[in-house]
């Protein structure tokens, strides 16, 4: 497909931790088209921000990285830093997580804003224009009234931490946002203000975003797709309505039964460490539905005619079972 | 069980003391024995704050907290001490609530030996292996220092520990915000399972809607330091009479 904005196939990334290899992630593809927000949903620790930063290029050294990812046609991962650079903050641009870490202390908010333009090599335009366009986007976010720009991070709440942030990754109009844990250890209120903050964007602005998160119900609220991710390999993927209310995989249904307004169903056990991944799928020895095939060789990853994906070999049985 | 009566909370703040802020202002409400009542509202509105009074950790203002027949806020030190192994409490924070230079082990066996509930280290041991059983976590675990195991294993090793002292009301200060969808499940089917099999009566802090909903008996929502609305979970939910409560039912996403 020619409108395919980002295309990740085959990624993986593992670490070297005292010269041994872990495989973090696993043969990890998906694809995100123009103007769409794909939501990457998983429990801590599988792998989702780590599948971020190797889009970004901001992995720590020790990393070893194979695969392709594909921006708009062109291969980014092997690019060198030069290069990249150019894209980062402009057409990819990020929204970190933590608004409370992330924001610089001794900055006021205005100028971190602003710093990702100002500070380009490239940049020749007027500061006070760079200055008129993040009034502009604060006031958008529905923080512009004028003291706020000139705070430091410590006077602002955490939903105003969060907003300064936002507007850092949306100044420079980029086509994709990588958006980690919009709404962690964020309030309830604040919570729907965040989602519908980054809809609104997204129309505005016309980008897409690939939104990594544990909240399903805001996954829910605003993805056009849902990817869920399980000890670093994409288990299923399709639209929200699609994985919440008709699950295919084993682990999505024991994560969506497991919502409080589901019935709050254990799923039993916990996501081994990646140095003691189970042989084959690596779902296996907590689903329930296990057999020998299934430690046997990993799943291949298929589609059931909708573009739900799913890996799993037992799928279809399951389906026609319940 | 427990009748919170017109409890205030008031901080000078300013110039001398000149402004005063009302962080829990006139707050009642009463906890029925066996239930799980939930205190709902969002972040500072004064839920952890009454809280820490009903422990003892913040002195009040003024107001009453019938506990039995004692008013806990005119306990003395002496009088607290038989009380406070009545009422625990688990902290927000899973692993920053544990003295991160002691194990699990030590941790879990600090309030039996305060309280001196074990006769010898034998005993002490199997006492400790059983309340961590009792919650679901494997006695290999006790060796480990906190930042070693994970926010779930150390939510259930709070509740074990507690525990330990057959309380008969357990605060639970957002016990599960900072975790995981599906261990989240798996801390609030411990709770559930606590409450019936022991009778444990629990005043349950949270922000969740959805949790809340699923797992007390009766609520209060409070709004700026004062109960908005109280009553059952269905009462208030399915029929929300105060306008602050349908605001926040309408954000739910």
């Amino acid at each position: 497909m020619e409108n395919n904005l980002l295309e990740l196939d085959k990624l993986s990334v593992g670490f070297l931790v005292k010269k041994k290899k872990i495989n973090i992630i696993h043969d990890v593809s998906f694809k995100i088209a123009q103007h769409e927000i794909l939501a990457v949903i998983g429990e801590t620790g599988c792998g989702k921000s780590v599948t971020g930063s190797a889009i970004l290029h901001l992995l720590p050294d020790n990393a070893v990285v194979s695969g392709s990812v594909k921006y708009k046609g062109e291969e980014i991962l092997n690019m060198r830093e030069r290069e990249f650079r150019k894209l980062r903050g402009t057409e990819i641009a990020c929204i970190p997580q933590s608004p409370a870490t992330s924001l610089n202390p001794v900055m006021r908010a205005q100028t971190q804003v602003t710093e990702c333009i100002i500070k380009r090599k490239d940049f020749k335009g007027k500061k006070s224009e760079v200055k008129a366009q993040a009034h502009s986007i604060f006031e958008r976010l529905g923080i512009g009234e004028r003291e706020i720009y000139r705070r430091y991070p410590c006077e602002l709440s955490g939903g105003m931490c969060q907003r300064v942030l936002i507007s850092m990754g949306a100044i420079t109009h980029p086509s994709l946002l990588v958006v980690d844990e919009p709404t962690k250890a964020i309030d309830w209120m604040l919570r729907r203000e965040v989602a519908q903050l980054l809809r609104e964007l997204r129309d505005s602005m016309d980008c897409a975003m690939l939104m990594i998160t544990h909240d399903i119900d805001v996954a829910r609220s605003i993805a056009d797709r849902i990817a869920v991710m399980y000890a670093g390999e994409i288990v299923e993927i399709g639209s929200p309505e699609e994985i919440i209310e008709n699950p295919q995989h084993p682990y999505t249904k024991g994560l969506i039964a497991s919502l409080p307004s589901k019935g709050l169903n254990v799923m039993e056990g916990f996501m081994p460490s990646f140095e003691l991944l189970p042989s084959g799928c690596r779902f296996s020895d907590r689903c329930r539905y296990a057999f020998g095939q299934c430690t046997a060789s990993e799943p291949e990853t298929e589609n059931n005619g909708q573009g739900h994906l799913v890996k799993c070999c037992r799928w279809r049985e399951l389906e026609t079972n319940a | 069980m427990l009748e919170v009566q017109n409890l205030c909370k008031n901080y000078r703040t300013g110039f001398l003391g000149q402004k005063q802020v009302r962080a829990v202002n006139d707050v009642s409400f009463s906890i029925e024995e066996g239930e799980i009542f939930g205190l709902f509202g969002q972040s500072g509105c004064g839920k952890t704050t009454v809280s820490k009074i009903i422990m003892g950790l913040l002195p009040a203002s003024s107001g009453k907290i019938i506990y039995g027949d004692k008013d806990l806020l005119s306990l003395n030190k002496k009088g607290w001490k038989s009380i406070r192994r009545e009422i625990q409490m688990v902290y927000q924070h899973p692993q920053m609530s544990f003295n991160p230079r002691s194990t699990v082990f030590e941790a879990c066996a600090e309030p039996l030996r305060i309280y001196g509930l074990a006769k010898n280290r034998q005993q002490e041991r199997e006492m400790v292996e059983q309340m961590l059983c009792e919650v679901g976590v494997s006695p290999d675990q006790m060796k480990k220092f906190p930042h070693e195991i994970s926010g779930g294993q150390a939510q259930r090793i709070s509740f074990a520990r507690t525990l330990a002292l057959q309380p008969r009301l357990l605060i639970l200060d957002e016990p599960t915000s900072m975790l995981d969808i599906s261990v989240q499940a798996q801390i609030l089917q411990t709770v559930r399972k606590i409450n019936r099999e022991k009778g444990i009566t629990m005043l349950f802090i949270s922000h969740d809607l959805d949790v809340v909903h699923a797992i007390c008996n009766h609520v209060a929502v409070m709004e700026n330091g004062q109960i908005a609305e109280a009553g059952s979970v269905e009462q208030v939910f399915e029929n929300p009479k105060h306008p602050y409560t349908l605001k926040l039912l309408e954000a739910r996403l």
